[in-house]
């Protein structure tokens, strides 16, 4: 495995034909992708019919191509609309939709593109330097992945708002939903209410479609009179020189999350942008405007989903082992066109698997070719009338939630999930927790369940092995980065500007 | 290009399809005079499939379909209904109107676990459906990691006898057919295994490969990959004849165990109630898709063995799994 | 004595609802067993998270008693906690380096009059009905009603107009989700709709 074998894939991708499909599926997956819920596993299957009757190579760069066009649909909507496609688009909501409020959604989709292109590319090129070590990964079992899910909940202090408690109370209602269904270690059912629908616990995307999306469809159509046509103005499309000066590294740092995270077996992809926020608003000198419209907090997360959708392929390639859902899809497009994921694929197929590979750097290319023009167009959705807009939003929301699983109750899940966001918005939790506490409860459980189940009931699981260790130092540090940090710089405050001590911070 | 021209008739065709079923309609009810010309052309059949799009069962479905639908020249959809561990999907299907425009998968023998288990709430259970053949099976095997210390299933066994509860098997899910296969082969062959649930088949098989795990048990496409390139040894596969799929593998028989076999078969049906004629002509279509060479080569693409089995085979399978397995899920139940 | 604003009885609202709510999971959840024989039961983690969202709950209760004492003269708004300004330039570099002040909840939307909620109220209730009828009246004609109600309603349309919109977006929503994306959209169970192929 090398770089010649890149360029040489990279070679046969340049064939018009080969050209063609990453464009088509590109288009295909970005117009299924924008619809909410679509999300890219759902394109994919939905086009695999498509690509029957092309050759293994043609029907694999096409269904690749719709994967991340899909993603990148995804991104548009929770730009424009606050609408997150799937639940990975959630961190491009925050500050997204902030910029295209204030006019600047043309250079949020630019950036968005830039940064998704960014991540490709770093996905690609770890892909090659990466490859033969990604047994490594596997190291990641149980306990360890225990752990990492730990850690991803010391990062709810960074979404946590000016109110601890009220981040607390969002983060528990998240890990309180996600305990609703059949329990993986026992079989019980828990909060089912005997209903068959709610036993495979309640959908993410539902969720995530109603507690951003319908939430601000209400919190809009509130504020009325919506007589009167009032759409959001549209400034200059492209970013400035200092959008993009603020996107360079976030990009690149948001790159490296995704890429180690793609790799671990069962990561949790729509966790991985909300990392990638998080460390960049920790990061940031312009930390408080995150939510408010920077550019680090597109850049970061979009590139983090990025180079996770590349290097959750490298576990696919080379032990044939799918890590998430979408990915498994695309395992069952590959058998389904004779090449068997694995090493062998290596061994048997080279061209093939180096075409695709370097056709993932294409894609995201005509990605980047097609979205920057694009942007204008999909901005021109904000120019509708609100109370037109809102309609749309509605009954598009309305389809793509039955669309999921063909059910209408997952309609009703959207609704609930939509006006409990609206209410915590009136009183100002925040809803980032929550999404955080409902990904990662089922891991932190599931893998908590099974560390001691295969350990026999014995604790100390957690404690073996650098990896655990490593881990567990770094939750160590995150708790007191995250919690007493803050505290420490509160009581400073405290003594400096003593008139105006805020109440909370005194506890 | 021939891409985009195949686009365009296949929406089309749909869209043609669609304006007659609209103008068509389903006014005829369950009356076998609605038998005598089905499908009606151009109707839409829905083929159900009770898990998420691009799951392995719905792959399959979007193999065979095209080729019924050629045969039938009705439309056929595949709908995924996916919820309460494909109860939500199966309910669709028993309820659904006995005209032979609805089917879906009952696959044997994880349709089982879901009617027999009465914390499950299923609508329905073996006299709901009306099979009408299955096109593929999966045969069950038992696979260790490459650097395994047990390099037969005797050392396997030999050493959870000797170490009862201490080696760990990895499973796709609790309750899933993996777990009800581990238990009867525990019953069958007086074994303690300790018994680690997984989400998925993948996981079960990364498990295997990291070496988390000491064994697994699963269906053989979803170790094919892992087999073929080595990284996963299997022991064996629980059938009376060797696979033509994995020829070299031993079955349980000759190494001397005996057990029934266990495979799982794509088994499809329709509401109890629909006209014979109707199934027959349902039967004798999915035959002729699953007999397709095309069809066949790209189910063994997909790790599966096309394997026809006619409708009034699966009714009698059906209902000697359904004797086997009861017990086990009783037992299961029990636990809890 | 002062009466409660409306923002502040709704924070009321939400923080004791946390704390019955995240109460009766923890229970609910204990019974589902707390051990089991390897390590934790199925109820381990709906406990914990009941008692987290409980705590929560009375953590902002008392701050809202807090919140209440201090601001006696002045009106209350309900965000007294979080309207502090943004006052950084006066601190010095250690607290700038050490301050964590993370605030993830932009410009919430300001609080609903009667009206507002008469809206909120309508959408959710024709998403409500839209969603229970769906199986019965099938797609075209249950999203044809929701956006007719939604446009007439709330987004106060002609009625002429908010019929022809609803039809429209209707029918060629069926159009793309069938025939271009080849899902299948419900039907309607009732034999007269279904007849009309609807």
């Amino acid at each position: 495995m090398g770089f010649d074998q890149l360029l040489g894939g990279l070679a046969t991708v340049f064939t018009p034909e080969h050209l063609l499909f990453a464009l088509l599926g590109c288009v295909l997956g970005m117009l299924v992708g924008v619809l909410p819920g679509f999300g890219p596993a759902a394109a994919v299957s939905l086009l695999i019919p498509v690509t029957f009757g092309l050759d293994a190579t043609s029907a694999i760069i096409m269904l690749a191509a719709i994967l991340y066009g899909a993603a990148y649909g995804g991104t548009t909507t929770a730009v424009l609309l606050r609408i997150p496609g799937e639940a990975s688009s959630i961190a491009t909501t925050l500050d997204g939709y902030q910029m295209a409020k204030q006019g600047r959604g043309g250079p949020a989709l630019v950036i968005a593109a830039l940064a998704s292109f960014v991540g490709g590319l770093v996905g690609v090129i770890g892909f090659v330097v990466v490859a033969p070590f990604s047994r490594l990964a596997l190291e990641f079992g149980a306990p360890e992945l225990f752990l990492v899910s730990l850690l991803g909940f010391a990062l709810i202090t960074s979404f946590a708002g000016s109110n601890p408690a009220k981040a607390l109370l969002s983060a528990a209602a998240g890990l309180g939903i996600a305990t609703v269904g059949v329990d993986s270690g026992v079989g019980i059912a828990r909060f089912t209410f005997d209903m068959p629908e709610l036993f495979d616990g309640l959908g993410l995307v539902a969720i995530v479609m109603g507690v951003f999306g319908l939430s601000e469809v209400l919190g809009q159509a509130q504020k009325g009179p919506l007589g009167v046509p009032s759409p959001l103005k549209v400034a200059r499309l492209l970013p400035t020189r200092t959008d993009l000066q603020r996107s360079a590294f976030p990009s690149l740092r948001g790159s490296l999350i995704g890429f180690f995270m793609g790799l671990l077996p069962g990561s949790p992809g729509a966790a991985t942008s909300l990392a990638s926020y998080a460390a960049e608003k920790r990061i940031s000198r312009r930390s408080k405007e995150f939510g408010k419209g920077a550019v680090e907090g597109i850049a970061g997360p979009e590139a983090a989903n990025n180079a996770l959708a590349v290097s959750s392929m490298i576990p696919l390639f080379t032990l044939g082992i799918p890590t998430s859902a979408t990915v498994a899809i695309m395992a069952g497009a590959f058998t389904m066109n004779g090449l068997i994921p694995g090493p062998l694929l290596f061994r048997d197929n080279p061209d093939v698997a180096w075409a695709i590979i370097a056709s993932l750097i294409v894609g995201n290319l005509i990605l980047l070719v097609l979205n920057v023009p694009l942007a204008r167009v999909w901005i021109a959705v904000l120019k509708v009338p609100f109370h037109y807009l809102m309609a749309a939003i509605l009954a598009f929301m309305f389809l793509g939630t039955y669309s999921i699983n063909g059910s209408a109750f997952d309609i009703l899940i959207m609704l609930g999930a939509g006006l409990l966001g609206y209410i915590f918005q009136l009183v100002k939790v925040p809803l980032t927790p929550l999404v955080l506490g409902l990904i990662l409860g089922p891991l932190l459980e599931e893998n908590f369940q099974r560390s001691l189940a295969l350990s026999r009931g014995d604790y100390n699981v957690f404690l073996q092995g650098p990896i655990s260790l490593t881990l567990i130092g770094v939750i160590v540090l995150a708790i007191l980065f995250g919690a007493v940090r803050p505290l420490i710089a509160s009581m400073l405050k405290k003594k400096t500007i003593t008139p105006i001590a805020p109440k909370e911070l005194a506890k | 290009m021939k891409k985009l021209t195949a686009l365009t008739t296949t929406a089309l065709a749909a869209s043609v399809a669609l304006a007659l079923t609209g103008c068509g309609g389903q006014a005829g009810s369950t009356t076998s005079t609605a038998a005598v010309d089905f499908p009606k052309a151009g109707a839409t059949i829905e083929w159900i499939v009770p898990s998420a799009a691009g799951a392995g069962n719905d792959i399959l479905a979007r193999i065979v379909a095209p080729a019924m639908q050629e045969d039938l020249g009705a439309n056929i959809k595949v709908v995924n209904k996916e919820g309460g561990s494909q109860v939500v999907g199966l309910n669709y299907v028993a309820q659904s109107k006995a005209d032979g425009l609805t089917f879906g998968y009952t696959n044997i023998p994880s349709i089982l676990g879901r009617y027999l288990d009465p914390s499950k709430k299923a609508a329905f259970d073996r006299s709901s459906f009306t099979p009408i053949g299955s096109f593929a099976t999966n045969s069950v095997v038992i696979g260790v990691n490459k650097d395994s210390k047990y390099k037969s299933l005797k050392e396997l066994f030999d050493a959870v006898k000797a170490e009862p509860g201490k080696i760990t098997v990895g499973t796709d899910s609790r309750a899933g057919d993996d777990h009800i296969n581990l238990r009867l082969l525990e019953n069958q062959l007086g074994l303690d295994f300790n018994i680690v649930h997984y989400n998925s088949g993948a996981d079960k098989v990364a498990a295997i490969v990291s070496g988390e795990v000491d064994f697994a048990l699963g269906g053989v496409s979803s170790f094919f990959g892992q087999y073929k390139s080595g990284d996963i040894k299997l022991l064996t596969v629980i059938e009376d004849n060797t696979s033509p799929f994995v020829p070299d593998v031993p079955t349980m028989k000759s190494a001397g165990y005996d057990v029934k076999p266990m495979a799982s078969n794509f088994a499809l049906s329709v509401p109890s109630k629909t006209p014979k004629e109707v199934v027959a002509k349902l039967e004798s279509s999915l035959k002729k898709a699953a007999e397709t060479a095309a069809v066949q080569e790209k189910l063994k693409g997909a790790a599966t063995q096309p394997t026809w089995v006619p409708a009034a085979e699966v009714s009698k399978m059906w209902e000697e799994r359904e004797t086997l397995i009861k017990p086990v899920i009783d037992e299961l139940l029990k636990q809890q | 004595m002062q009466t409660l604003n409306a923002p502040v009885a709704l924070e009321w609202t939400v923080a004791a609802a946390a704390v019955a709510g995240g109460l009766t999971m923890a229970v609910v959840g204990a019974g589902y067993g707390l051990t089991n024989t390897s390590g934790v039961g199925a109820g381990f983690f709906p406990t914990v998270a009941g008692t987290l969202m409980a705590l929560a709950g009375v953590l902002w209760a008392l701050q809202l008693v807090a919140a209440r004492r201090t601001s006696v003269p002045a009106p209350v708004t309900g965000d007294t906690v979080e309207s502090l300004p943004p006052h950084h330039e006066s601190e010095s570099a250690l607290v700038s380096l050490l301050d964590d002040d993370n605030s993830d909840e932009p410009d919430s939307p300001d609080f609903p009059d009667r009206q507002g909620w008469a809206r909120v109220g309508i959408i959710s209730g024709a998403i409500l009905l839209a969603a229970l009828l769906l199986p019965l009246l099938g797609y075209t004609v249950v999203m044809t009603l929701m956006l007719g109600t939604i446009l007439f309603f709330v987004s106060k349309r002609k009625l002429w107009m908010a019929a022809l919109v609803a039809v429209g977006s209707a029918l060629a929503s069926r159009l793309v989700f069938e025939v271009w994306l080849g899902t299948a959209l419900p039907t309607a169970s009732i034999d007269f709709l279904a007849g009309l192929g609807l």
